[in-house]
């Protein structure tokens, strides 16, 4: 395969039944959180968030984007993981740690800085915790010349240095969240000088700036439609690629903290189960953790994006945006809710869910670390976790399955995780 | 209700969605958009708390709650109307509250044509049958309301259901307008169902919008909250009436255009 695909594909004119329309508190006759919309994000991503498109064209600029950082990205087989497990499984995984900053979340940065450069959108802004997101918009921004403003949850700030110092390397603004740029920061930096802040205080630093200056709009890592569609480039190119090397999946695993990687690895195939049958005993797998589990124990209701309620409410698997986890280094892991195609997709029983504790993902990230060579996200080590479960699974059963996974970021900027729990 | 639809008649449906109950919604402003040429007229029943409705609906919602607004006052309302066609519009939790088949007399007896439930398929998809066999117990033409995201397989079974028409709502709540390609959405929809009439609505209050619309495929459109904001201003001042009829007239216009 030389070059990626020029659509994404949006699977929401295939699914089972129809996906719940976002919507406003039922008894908030004062604020419209969809009519804000407009102010928040660009108007191309607003109107693909609503299309009944299924393929969506990618536009050309975009693409060049998407080549530069190396798409299509690697389908490469874990020979040597195969064998050390000892099993007759095969087992590919997609390289998506080997964009520049390191994840997949640059599948859906370049587009969304794309679509406001175009709009003459002067800046985007956004909150990261981990920094995984933040570094590819970071790097996207810088890509397509517009000014990035990350609101860093001040404990990240100080304890990730290396994050912050990789986003203002692609020249972003990186400032510890609270800040006192914004009222919400001043106001809690005013009872606490020394807040840690967090995810839902950043994103509502994010969303201020955007509603208090033109030329300012928000971007966003996952969740949205439109996040998931622009990451189904992961799954077009997957699909090609096992073609070429005249493979089929039977099983498929990602992990999931919003879900864009997982959904953007599987959601082609599953279209292609549901429209015409094919795929139809391939076993997709969702990996969460178990410090934020809304999959294996969340309640499928409406619930705000945010934490700070400034999102319209979607219908997902959530364990409630007040809920607090606890602190593991799988930060991307930490979101409260699940995408609403993929909590749809799940509630149908398409979709198979499995939660791991941080002990557990780590030996499988070290065994995958020594075996293969590359050193796996926190987040990515969940998926791994599973995929060695199966593989196991396996060779008790000596099934000759084929297992296909998101590799979906790299390590290298959290291995203080590995030097904790490896003394 | 076919009779005002298109392919059995000349001209395009302009629909207009009123809150009964909502003290600003009367005879006498009925009057006018009749006479401007709205060809019919969708009522909403006001609730407390509503889902898929934006501000200036739910401000209407509320001042009808507030003037006494009950069921049985507002089913008496629409009896005494003397239109040619008019349908509810109310959430099917609400209905299921009442009991369904007791709530589709009610509307029988009200002379209306049929009850649009929002929110039917979107929760409640596992009675859809059971919505028909009802509207064809109760002499009532089903209608169906979709959004530009529900599944190509299901508004291609919708249309085969020969509905009076099918409810395309364009945003995510009404009145709410977003920057979605509404011609892209509608060219879609009208691909998948054929000639089943398709009426559209959600934050139109523009002639413009209304052409692009007709020219995507759309057989009417629903106007609900910028009548609804008209009408409700409260210095009305001397040239109100004559603003609200030019007005239609001016959407009535690009429906024919």
């Amino acid at each position: 395969m030389h070059d990626p695909p020029n659509y994404w594909y949006n699977i929401v004119p295939d699914l089972p039944r129809p996906l719940p329309p976002p919507r406003d508190p039922e008894d908030d006759y004062i604020f419209s959180r969809i009519e804000i919309l407009p102010k928040l994000f660009p108007s191309e991503l607003l109107d693909q968030e609503f299309t009944a498109e299924r393929y969506v064209q990618i536009p050309a600029e975009v693409l060049d984007s998407y080549r530069r950082i190396g798409r299509p990205t690697p389908l490469a087989r874990a020979v040597r993981l195969e064998r050390f497990l000892d099993t007759p499984a095969k087992i590919y995984f997609k390289r998506e740690d080997l964009s520049p900053a390191g994840s997949h979340k640059v599948n859906t940065a370049l587009a969304q800085a794309y679509y406001a450069k175009k709009e003459n959108i002067q800046m985007l802004t956004t909150e990261t915790s981990a920094g995984q997101w933040g570094s590819a918009l970071a790097y996207a921004c810088a890509m397509f010349n517009i000014k990035c403003l990350v609101f860093m949850t001040r404990s990240s700030y100080l304890q990730k240095p290396y994050r912050k110092t990789l986003m203002k390397l692609y020249g972003a603004e990186v400032l510890p969240s609270p800040s006192d740029c914004t009222d919400v920061g001043r106001n809690l930096l005013k009872e606490r000088p020394e807040h840690p802040g967090s995810l839902g205080i950043a994103i509502s630093e994010a969303v201020e700036t955007c509603m208090k200056n033109e030329g300012v709009k928000y971007a966003i890592g996952s969740v949205m439609n439109f996040v998931l569609l622009h990451q189904t480039v992961i799954g077009l190119e997957t699909m090609k690629q096992l073609e070429e090397i005249g493979e089929k999946p039977d099983i498929m695993v990602g992990c999931v903290g919003g879900g864009s990687n997982f959904a953007g690895f599987i959601f082609p195939f599953v279209g292609k189960r549901l429209r015409d049958g094919e795929f139809k005993d391939t076993r997709f797998i969702g990996v969460e953790s178990k410090a934020s589990p809304k999959m294996t124990e969340g309640k499928y209701v409406y619930e705000h994006g945010d934490t700070a309620g400034y999102l319209p409410m979607l219908k997902m698997y959530t364990v409630g945006r007040n809920y607090v986890p606890p602190p593991i280094h799988a930060a991307g892991l930490r979101y409260h809710a699940v995408a609403p195609t993929l909590s749809l997709l799940i509630r149908e029983g398409l979709i198979e869910t499995a939660a791991y504790t941080q002990e557990e993902v780590l030996d499988a990230a070290r065994t995958f670390a020594r075996v293969e060579g590359i050193i796996p996200a926190p987040e990515t080590s969940h998926a791994i976790k599973q995929v060695i479960i199966e593989a196991q699974q396996c060779r008790r059963r000596n099934l000759q399955k084929t297992i296909v996974f998101c590799f979906s970021g790299h390590g290298l900027l959290d291995l203080s995780i590995f030097e904790e729990h490896t003394e | 209700m076919h009779d005002f639809l298109p392919g059995t008649s000349k001209e395009r449906v302009l629909m207009v969605y009123l809150t009964a109950g909502d003290p600003c919604v009367n005879g006498n402003i009925i009057n006018i958009l009749s006479e401007s040429g709205v060809d019919a007229f969708e009522f909403g029943i006001p609730m407390a708390k509503p889902k898929y409705d934006g501000l200036v609906i739910k401000a209407s919602y509320r001042r009808a709650l507030e003037n006494g607004a009950t069921l049985e006052k507002i089913f008496q309302f629409m009896r005494d109307l003397n239109l040619d066609h008019k349908i509810i519009f109310t959430y099917f939790d609400y209905a299921k509250n009442i009991g369904i088949e007791k709530f589709m007399s009610y509307v029988q007896n009200a002379g209306a044509e049929g009850v649009l439930f929002p929110d039917l398929l979107i929760d409640y998809l596992d009675e859809l049958d059971k919505y028909i066999e009802i509207c064809k117990q109760c002499s009532l033409e089903p209608i169906f309301f979709i959004t530009s995201s529900f599944p190509h397989n299901l508004i291609i079974k919708l249309a085969r259901l020969k509905p009076a028409f099918i409810y395309l709502g364009l945003m995510a709540s009404t009145g709410t307008l977003l920057p979605i390609t509404i011609s892209r959405n509608i060219r879609i929809i009208r691909g998948l169902i054929g000639d089943t009439p398709l009426l559209v609505g959600f934050a139109i209050s523009k002639p413009s919008q209304i052409m692009d619309c007709v020219r995507a495929g759309a057989d009417g459109v629903i106007i609900g909250s910028a009548i609804i904001r008209l009408i409700s201003q409260e210095e009305r001042g001397s040239a109100f009436r004559e603003n609200l009829r030019n007005y239609i007239i001016s959407l009535k216009r690009a429906l024919e255009a």
